[in-house]
């Protein structure tokens, strides 16, 4: 029973991570590889934000989100932007390289020792006939839950939403209907931002803060790509999947395993079905 | 009046005919022909100049040309993009390591063994390229490292090698390769080798397909190049350079652990291919010299200067982070890299006294 209950934390906690990465592939079509740098360092910020506002912890983190939200305003604005035009390449070692200079910064800023972000709710409850779930976990499920119900809705029935969903499809075709398709995939960008700081903070919450954060936020490539780059509903389920093949493989087996069965999905993914789950098949440029 | 006519002034830049191209740029003109003789005359010559250490660096650059060729190669001329090359070279450095210390195959063996095991992964990584293009496939490659790593871990592990696997420097015939003038002389035939095979292969029908291919596919299908075994032999020869240069690496650091090639090894090399100028065979050796020197340097400003506190404790991060901001540089100024600069001084003298602009590489 207790495995079960993993599974569905380790889901969630997999699923909001790869929300952010979704949400920027999806109306800049770029692949935001310095996503693990960004967890470590937004959760060393949280920390030391927390240690300068005093009081309760949803204070600290509102400013968080709202500066991660300006964060990735800054990003598309200064390296993304400027790329615009040149391979697809360039754009992913310019992400990769700004991914470096985040961990640099955290290193320098922070010290990268290892810290726990807490939440303030210390308290374990037993569900489910003997599994023990404490309250970080609680508040991860709800809040996967909870943005997975926003974004949904968001992307289904606000307007900036589908003015997101017309630039994702077709780029030339929305900036020609007037949409100002700049601004939009700024927006984007800080949504994603945001949501990765989101994850960045419930996974310091669950374990702790330190340079070993990458390791488990680099899975969200996997999760991501499981359920297809560009959808986001498909997270959901491929996050469940990766999770149940990473516990099945760390209880029978061993943790290195584990640690590389998402990466081994991925790639059975990548050359049975390359446009996920849910993915758009047209997504891909076949030759 | 008697006008002989006179064919119409050509750019010297503009390559008409194929035995144009097929010119290897070095030994072309006196000028050049002296001054390649020079400089090779001063590469023999280090050796006795300088130290061991400053040696012992020029051996690591070496390496990593040999590594950063065969990036760029499958990178910058046939516009693959790679992010499982650190997983590559251990690959092969560990094919080495297991060859040599359990089984005492000799180095002559070993190193052609290591290369066709780089092949067969190069092989597979390329599979996926039939299907993707991109990001996609930067995703199944950097996939791909991490279960190359993990299979390597799981072998060091239970092979009891907490630190790595110990390798005994190598004999060929009754040469013992120890010590770093020794291994310089042979680095520096093999990276010319390397560098001299890529671009008989560059100038060739192979990498004119495979140029076809980066530039537009879907022509280059229509003209007739095979895509789908371009694309997986752009993968294997690239990978079994890789695997080779990891091979040398092992044996020239007498040890091959995992925890070396971590993904931050692949973000080096292709730092070098970005910075060098991705497609030109001059860039990746400027790359591998500017990324490989980059740290040292570093430190002897650390020492010299006398920096003390956060810099000097948290030096890998300073290190890692320049690298980062220096790409970051280069892809906002200056995409071509330093071989487009190069080219570009090389190309005001050759001008001088005139200012008539050369005709430009066209940005990709």
């Amino acid at each position: 029973m207790s495995f079960f209950v993993s599974i569905i934390i380790l889901g969630c906690i997999y699923s909001l991570l790869a929300a952010g990465f979704v949400v920027i592939y999806k109306s800049s079509r770029v692949l935001n590889f310095s996503y693990t740098s960004l967890v470590v360092m937004l959760s060393y910020l949280t920390i030391s934000v927390m240690k300068l506002i005093p009081g309760p912890p949803v204070l600290s983190i509102g400013v968080v989100l709202i500066l991660s939200f300006f964060l990735g305003l800054l990003i598309y604005r200064f390296f993304i932007r400027p790329m615009a035009g040149q391979s697809v390449f360039s754009i992913i070692i310019l992400t990769v390289s700004l991914g470096i200079v985040f961990d640099a910064v955290s290193v320098l800023v922070w010290r990268c020792e290892t810290e726990t972000v807490s939440l303030g709710w210390r308290a374990y409850y037993s569900v489910f006939g003997g599994a023990k779930v404490s309250g970080v976990e609680i508040i991860i499920v709800l809040t996967a839950v909870v943005f997975y119900a926003c974004i949904l809705l968001f992307y289904k029935y606000s307007k900036i939403g589908w003015q997101m969903r017309a630039s994702a499809e077709n780029v030339l075709l929305a900036a020609q209907r007037g949409i100002n398709i700049y601004s939009i995939t700024g927006l984007s960008w800080g949504i994603g931002i945001f949501a990765t700081a989101i994850a960045a903070i419930l996974l310091g919450a669950s374990s702790s803060v330190s340079p070993q954060m990458g390791h488990i936020a680099i899975k969200a490539f996997a999760v991501a790509l499981v359920g297809g780059l560009d959808s986001m509903a498909g997270c959901i389920p491929a996050a469940f999947i990766v999770a149940l093949a990473e516990l099945a493989a760390n209880t029978y087996v061993n943790p290195r395993l584990a640690d590389a069965i998402p990466f081994i999905i991925m790639l059975v993914v990548l050359v049975v079905r390359p446009w996920g789950l849910m993915g758009t098949e047209e997504e891909i440029e076949r030759v | 009046m008697n006008m002989t006519a006179r064919p119409a002034p050509r750019s010297p830049y503009l390559k008409a005919s194929y035995t144009k191209d097929m010119v290897i740029e070095a030994f072309n003109t006196p000028f050049r022909k002296k001054w390649t003789f020079v400089g090779i005359c001063f590469l023999i010559s280090v050796p006795f100049l300088f130290s061991n250490y400053i040696i012992h660096i020029a051996n690591l650059i070496a390496i990593a040309s040999i590594s950063a060729l065969a990036l760029n190669m499958l990178s910058g001329n046939a516009g693959l993009l790679s992010l499982g090359h650190a997983g590559f070279m251990a690959a092969g450095a560990f094919t080495t390591a297991i060859l040599t210390v359990r089984f005492g195959i000799p180095i002559w063996i070993v190193i052609p063994l290591s290369a066709i095991v780089g092949a067969v992964l190069g092989f597979i990584a390329g599979l996926p390229s039939l299907r993707l293009k991109g990001m996609y496939l930067g995703l199944s490659t950097l996939a791909l490292h991490y279960v190359i790593i993990y299979a390597l871990s799981e072998y060091q592990f239970y092979g009891g090698f907490g630190f790595g696997i110990p390798i005994k420097d190598p004999h060929i015939g009754p040469l013992l390769l120890s010590g770093e003038r020794t291994w310089y002389y042979v680095l520096c035939i093999l990276v010319f080798l390397v560098a001299l095979f890529i671009k008989n292969l560059l100038r060739s029908r192979v990498g004119r397909a495979w140029i076809a291919i980066h530039n537009r596919d879907i022509a280059a299908e229509i003209i007739g190049v095979n895509i789908g075994y371009y694309k997986i032999l752009a993968f294997a020869v690239s990978t079994s350079i890789t695997s080779f240069a990891g091979s040398i690496y092992a044996f020239y650091t007498n040890v091959a652990t995992v925890d070396e090639y971590s993904f931050s090894m692949t973000i080096s090399y292709l730092a070098m291919i970005i910075v060098g100028g991705l497609g030109s065979i001059v860039g990746s050796l400027m790359g591998a010299f500017l990324i490989t020197a980059l740290p040292f340097v570093m430190i002897y400003l650390v020492e010299f200067f006398e920096i003390t506190g956060a810099i000097k404790d948290y030096f890998f991060a300073v290190q890692t982070g320049l690298f980062g901001v220096v790409i970051i540089f280069f892809l906002l100024a200056e995409p071509l890299g330093l071989a487009e600069i190069w080219r570009r001084i090389r190309v005001y003298f050759e001008l001088w006294p005139f200012r008539y602009k050369p005709l430009s590489i066209t940005k990709r």
